[in-house]
């Protein structure tokens, strides 16, 4: 065969082999150039969810250690006293009467009992979210009712629970919780000789609901709004067995879990309001 | 089949036998798509080297087996240099065959997702002295694979035999056992 004519051939074939490859780079550039779009949005979703997951990791950090500053805090004062009381059986051991070595005892089983029901509280505060349930649909204006008629059976008090309460799917076992703490805390921190409570609901948007427990007792000034929702914090006497300030922290937490706040207005002697957002859960 | 193959298999013609050799096969090629122009970037039937293979066979009287393996070995050398960050990892002979399938392979898909590839079961000897590789794919091209095997040995420095035994009942070289031992 003639060389030029080799060469020529050779050279035609080059020639499409170069444009197959040029095609090929324009679409494999044309991929890359989108495969990187889609990566940068990508990316910048992750940052949000690891933004996100920081503030909520430094949240949860912040609400444990203060978490376990009071309780151990609050578990050490009936400790103290044991102790306490312990030193003055030994110190008077010679000297005091058999009825008031008695008394005193009487007074460490007191104290014990009040650690007893500390811990009890901590145990139910770390077992929230612990044990999953299911949502199901839940008359919430029902609930509401159930709570409050089982209360009065406990407690004379009149109740208006809105018909604006409504049928949501959601945890009935938490919200049950979070109602059942905020009613039976509105009858008992109230004085008034007829005790009222009133639970109404406005729809803030699609899935969300902005519920509230009124009642007509004793109030809580400004200064403790932020305080009574942490644990052990109670604004009764301290050494009352029945008050340990676990309830608002509880509910807190319920309602933190579900991405909602909740808040207090109230004013001392004027009642207390509370109210908390939740959402409903998505089928 | 990924255009390589093909572009480095003109290249060997090229080499060893001459542009008129290649004209030749590619002129008297019956299923050529593109006419004999390839780019090692494309990807293109594997029929179309089966042809050009049996067609420098008729033509220089080598037989078909010869000619794979020659090309596999040839072809080995030039993957080498083309990737050389795949062999990085790699110890020796025994470790690069049993390093084919789950990972040369795998790193092989990423670049070309629709990439055919054979599979490859290994066992080694408890001497490790012999390879037992189970070749399969439906191309039977087990000869390019020995080839392929001699240029790493070459590659390594690894002096070895290869026997093959065809698995399949009517012989058609999809399945099939190849032996590799070490003469050291």
């Amino acid at each position: 065969m003639d060389p030029l004519e080799l060469y020529k051939n050779r050279y035609e074939r080059e020639k499409v082999a170069r444009k197959e490859a040029e095609k090929l780079l324009e679409e494999k550039s044309l991929e890359l150039y989108k495969a990187n779009q889609e990566l940068s949005i990508l990316n910048e979703s992750l940052e949000k969810i690891v933004r996100k997951r920081t503030q909520q990791l430094k949240k949860t950090n912040e609400e444990l250690e203060k978490f376990t500053y009071i309780s151990s805090h609050d578990l050490k004062t009936p400790l103290r006293s044991i102790s306490h009381i312990a030193h003055w059986i030994e110190e008077d051991y010679d000297t005091e009467s058999k009825e008031e070595v008695l008394k005193n005892i009487q007074l460490i089983k007191s104290r014990v009992l009040r650690m007893e029901n500390l811990i009890n509280g901590i145990l139910e505060y770390t077992k929230i979210g612990k044990e999953k349930s299911v949502p199901a649909m839940v008359d919430v204006e029902q609930l509401a009712n159930e709570i409050c008629e089982y209360e009065s059976s406990r407690n004379e008090y009149t109740y208006i629970v809105s018909h604006d309460l409504p049928m949501i799917y959601t945890y009935r076992i938490q919200l049950f919780n979070i109602f059942s703490n905020l009613i039976s805390n509105g009858i008992k921190h109230n004085n008034k000789v007829e005790k009222k409570i009133f639970v109404k609901c406005k729809k803030l948007e699609d899935r969300l609901y902005e519920f509230s427990v009124e009642d007509n007792g004793t109030g809580i000034s400004e200064m403790y709004h932020d305080k009574i929702f942490d644990i052990f914090q109670t604004l009764e006497r301290k050494g009352d067995n029945e008050t340990i300030g676990v309830g608002l922290s509880i509910v807190k937490k319920l309602i933190d879990d579900n991405g909602g706040s909740i808040r207090v207005e109230s004013e001392k002697n004027k009642g207390a309001k509370f109210i908390f957002t939740w959402y409903e859960s998505e089928d | 089949m990924k255009g390589i193959v093909f572009t480095e298999f003109i290249e060997m013609i090229d080499d060893r036998f001459g542009l008129e050799v290649t004209e030749h096969i590619i002129s008297h090629s019956k299923t050529l798509k593109t006419g004999g122009s390839y780019t090692a970037v494309g990807t293109y039937p594997h029929g179309e080297l089966v042809e050009m293979v049996s067609l420098l066979s008729q033509k220089t009287g080598i037989e078909v087996k010869a000619l794979l393996e020659a090309f596999g070995e040839y072809l080995f050398g030039v993957l080498v240099k083309s990737y050389p960050s795949l062999m990085e990892p790699i110890r020796g002979l025994f470790d690069f065959l049993q390093k084919i399938e789950d990972y040369i392979h795998v790193e092989v898909r990423k670049l070309y997702p629709e990439a055919e590839l054979p599979t490859f079961k290994t066992a080694l000897s408890e001497d490790e002295k012999e390879l037992t590789m189970i070749y399969e794919s439906e191309r039977a091209m087990v000869d390019f694979g020995v080839g392929l095997i001699k240029g790493s040995s070459k590659h390594f420095s690894e002096e070895v035999t290869i026997s093959t035994k065809d698995l399949t009942p009517d012989q058609s070289g999809k399945k099939v056992e190849i032996k590799v031992r070490k003469l050291n």
